[in-house]
């Protein structure tokens, strides 16, 4: 294809991304309606109800903190973080597991995040593959191809550390069953699945009777694009709460923020998508099929949290070729087995589950930095903790700006 | 590149060649720079000149006028009667899922 | 015991703590600057002493250390060169002389060596700037990281510019920010080969003399800069965060209007590093009186610096005092943090 076609489809593709990000009209149009509704719900569940909305991903997040999101809501529309980042919720045993393997000489490939992420057991004095890297051979990669390509070319005996929700796993199932993956590779499939791990966490909020519920979910956009909107209608019916499927852009999330409050006004709860340009309400059938077929639902292990009944991909004994666990003998955690994995004092479990903000954990920016992380939602930067560090939480934000009465 | 620093993070790009049988497709985010993207979609919904949405090196999806369209629809249904003040919005928006309409037919 | 670590060094935070706690308290206020000029009482590009025929002698030191030495748009001698010359400057002056001080490491090849200081050489000359003195020193192999080259700038200023921004000043800058950085940072997590566009040339560190804008700019507008700087360590948000706290005020900026290319926003976003964080060693960031700052983007434009613009301004208040806004593209508003911590690799 000619070079200007290219760069007039992705031109029209940056102002659609652009329409959604940059357009301050749209916006008071979104936040007056906003406003108005949370009027509404005020006067129906009183002033003091604070409307709790639960953001899945860890990009959601990101765009919350880094737009200003929160300063752009009324005062009793809480936004909180879930556990949205497959970085801080992969089990330190298998980072422990991948340090072992590089320091036997077994290159390893890792996405950049997993890389600076600490175990909680050292590994013969190792305790993040950045620590390795100096002596074994880890090398960092963006994607499965990268790693099959480099693998190809050295012939070295290596394995991919397969992190990632529903979003990466079509990927890894399309190179496996296509024969992509050359002997020497194998994958450390880590994909963990997202619906379980929402379910978890509005259940331990209801448990928790001093907190609000969640009163709405904000769906990640990515992982419905493969699993469709469908896969959240359990959500909204089980808990009878608005389920929003959303896009990344700020305006995205403000339009998933209204959808969810005009429908708490109406009494409703439905799941509805508003990344209509990517997401369909059954996804991609060839995606789930093939994911079906290279891959076994298991239950799986969340760091600081423990199983979660089928939450996690393993490749099937028909691909045991390609399967880390198999060739190269890393070891699978039962759930027997499995302790705590936090560091001492540590609460990324709770901000995991949006039950504490990050500035509710004594260590946050005391002991637990960006530059050094302690724990695991420090780490990646898809982390509620390291997010909070980077652009603060908001509230002051807004003080200053009305302050010097500044506006939108 | 490296990194993954936002696990949800999609870019755009447009693909620039196809590889059905190895289901691997040539792909352009935008800086002339060609590279590979595993198709995670069924192949029949990407072609050569789509916008399709990559994460982590795997294509999951593909931006469609279709989409675009039921988008603007969505906004108007939260936005109601205030989505007058909103025109602006629409006109770029239907203005550009016409031209990847018409682009997709050129393919 | 408490150790030095890289985050003393990061030109943040820490680093004021440990240069609080190991110089600032122990000079008395007399001698931290020569007569009614300006020292490290000021923290500044470099210091003024004042002559009697009232025109001021600039002087400016740095230590350039860089991993590696050899980057994508130059070398540790371009930045050495271009580094100081841009701090003058900076407070400005016309940059007239420089000396420096070279530490190599035992068994670094010559022939790099000699690249180097060609580098070095060739922007003194383009700029007309003398090389008056310097001193060479090889240390045993270990004994340093390569090399260090230490330069000190003499410039000429008739009114210098030491920072003061003032409630209502625009603040304006003249390029895309953070290439440098994003150069080293890439080139340090061992990514040369997978960033094509160093291969492409579309990707490089901005090291450069600010001359050619600086000069004209002091000329023409020295009455209305109340500020400049090169944002080099820390970045844009280092800078203005410095500013800010200095002026006692509020610095508010408009996210979508801050220059950064598109490359290095995508290599950011991957990498999870905020651009506004890296390091420019090409840039300026002035504080502008608002009556000519459009003015000085139209001059800054004609002068071949066409991604010049405004990107906020420095507003005054009671209550909070020392704080960056940062007005989000969709109105919302958050803090841009003083650089803290080592947040990405040494780079300067």
């Amino acid at each position: 294809m000619a070079e200007e076609s290219t760069r007039y489809f992705l031109g029209i593709a940056d102002k659609i991304e652009k329409a959604f990000r940059e357009n301050r009209e749209l916006v008071k149009a979104i936040l007056k309606k906003i406003g108005e509704y949370s009027k509404s719900l005020e006067s129906l569940y009183g002033k003091d109800f604070k409307f709790k909305i639960m953001n899945f991903c860890g990009t959601h997040e990101w765009t919350v903190t880094h737009f200003g999101i929160r300063s752009l809501v009324p005062k009793n529309i809480e936004l909180v973080a879930g556990p949205g980042c497959p970085v801080c919720v992969t089990p330190s045993h298998f980072i422990e597991e991948a340090i072992k393997l590089a320091l036997d000489g077994i290159t390893v490939y890792t996405y950049g995040d997993t890389y600076r992420l600490r175990t909680l057991n050292s590994v013969r004095g190792y305790r993040s593959l950045s620590e390795v890297r100096g002596e074994g051979s880890v090398k960092l990669v963006t994607s499965l191809v990268d790693a099959i390509k480099d693998a190809r070319n050295s012939n070295r005996e290596s394995v991919f550390i397969g992190i990632g929700f529903e979003t990466v796993a079509p990927g890894y199932a399309s190179a496996v069953l296509k024969g992509l993956v050359p002997e020497n590779l194998k994958i450390m499939s880590l994909v963990k699945l997202t619906p379980p791990a929402m379910f978890y966490s509005l259940e331990i909020l209801r448990e928790k009777p001093t907190e609000p519920p969640v009163m709405g979910v904000i769906a990640p956009g990515h992982v419905s694009t493969v699993t469709g909107a469908k896969a959240w209608s359990v959500v909204s019916e089980n808990y009878g709460i608005p389920v929003v499927v959303s896009g990344f852009e700020p305006i995205d999330v403000l339009l998933s923020i209204l959808e969810i409050l005009k429908q708490l006004v109406k009494g409703e709860a439905k799941t509805v998508i508003e990344y209509k340009r990517a997401v369909t309400w059954h996804g991609d059938l060839r995606a789930q099929r093939i994911v079906a077929k290279a891959f076994r639902v298991v239950d799986d292990a969340w760091r600081g949290i423990g199983f979660l009944p089928k939450s996690g991909l393993r490749l099937r004994d028909e691909y045991r070729k390609y399967d880390a666990f198999e060739g190269l003998g890393v070891k699978e955690i039962k759930p027997g087995e499995w302790g705590y994995d936090l560091p001492p004092g540590c609460r990324c479990a709770e901000v995991t589950l949006g039950k504490a903000k990050p500035t509710d954990c004594p260590l946050f920016m005391k002991v637990c930095t960006p530059d050094k992380p302690y724990g695991p939602c420090m780490v990646s930067l898809e982390g509620a903790c390291a997010i909070w560090a980077r652009f603060g939480s908001g509230g002051l934000a807004d003080e200053i700006a009305k302050e010097l009465s500044l506006t939108i | 590149m490296c990194g993954l620093a936002k696990m949800c993070w999609g870019s755009p790009a447009v693909v620039v060649d196809v590889d059905l049988s190895s289901m691997i497709a040539k792909v352009d985010y935008g800086d002339g720079i060609v590279r590979d993207a595993l198709i995670g979609i069924a192949g029949e919904r990407v072609s050569r000149g789509d916008i399709v949405v990559v994460h982590a090196g795997v294509i999951i999806s593909r931006l469609s006028d279709e989409g675009v369209l039921e988008h603007i629809k969505f906004l108007d249904e939260v936005l109601g009667e205030d989505a007058k003040e909103a025109v602006k919005a629409y006109e770029t928006l239907l203005e550009l899922a016409k031209s990847l309409r018409g682009g997709s037919e050129n393919g | 015991m408490d150790r030095v670590t890289l985050a003393h060094g990061s030109g943040g935070v820490e680093t004021f703590e440990i240069l609080e706690r190991l110089i600032f308290r122990r000079v008395e206020d007399k001698l931290k600057r020569v007569g009614n000029g300006f020292g490290i009482d000021v923290l500044d590009d470099g210091a003024v002493i004042p002559l009697p025929s009232g025109d001021h002698i600039v002087v400016s030191i740095d230590a350039y250390t860089v991993n590696p030495p050899f980057f994508p748009g130059g070398n540790i001698g371009t930045l050495a060169a271009a580094g100081s010359i841009n701090d003058v400057l900076m407070m400005g002056g016309r940059p007239i002389a420089i000396l420096d001080s070279i530490i190599v490491e035992e068994g670094f090849p010559i022939e790099d060596l000699e690249r180097i200081m060609q580098s070095f050489l060739d922007i003194l000359k383009s700029e007309n700037i003398a090389l008056i003195g310097g001193d060479f020193k090889v240390m045993p192999k270990g004994g340093v990281d390569k090399i260090v080259i230490t330069t000190t700038a003499i410039g000429i200023a008739r009114k210098p510019i030491v920072d003061s921004p003032k409630p209502g000043d625009k603040i304006i800058v003249s390029d895309f920010v953070g290439d440098h950085g994003a150069v080293i940072m890439l080139l340090q997590m061992g990514l040369e080969k997978n960033v094509e566009e160093f291969g492409k040339g579309l990707l490089k560190s901005d090291a450069k003399p600010l001359t050619k804008l600086m000069l004209p700019l002091i000329e023409r507008f020295s009455n209305y800069i109340n500020a400049a700087r090169d944002p080099t360590r820390g970045g844009l948000a280092g800078t203005l965060n410095e500013w800010a706290s200095r002026t006692g005020g509020v610095i508010v900026v408009e996210e979508p209007s801050i220059p950064i290319r598109d490359s290095v926003k995508r290599y950011c976003e991957m990498l999870g590093v905020d651009p506004l964080y890296l390091a420019s060693e090409g840039v300026a960031v002035l504080s502008v009186d608002p009556t000519v700052a459009e003015e000085v983007v139209e001059y800054m434009k004609s002068l071949g610096f066409e991604n010049a613009r405004i990107i906020g301004e420095v507003k005054s208040s009671e209550k909070f005092k020392g704080y960056v806004l940062m007005k989000t593209s969709v109105g919302g508003y958050r803090i841009l943090e003083p650089p803290r911590g080592e947040l990405v690799p040494r780079i300067c």
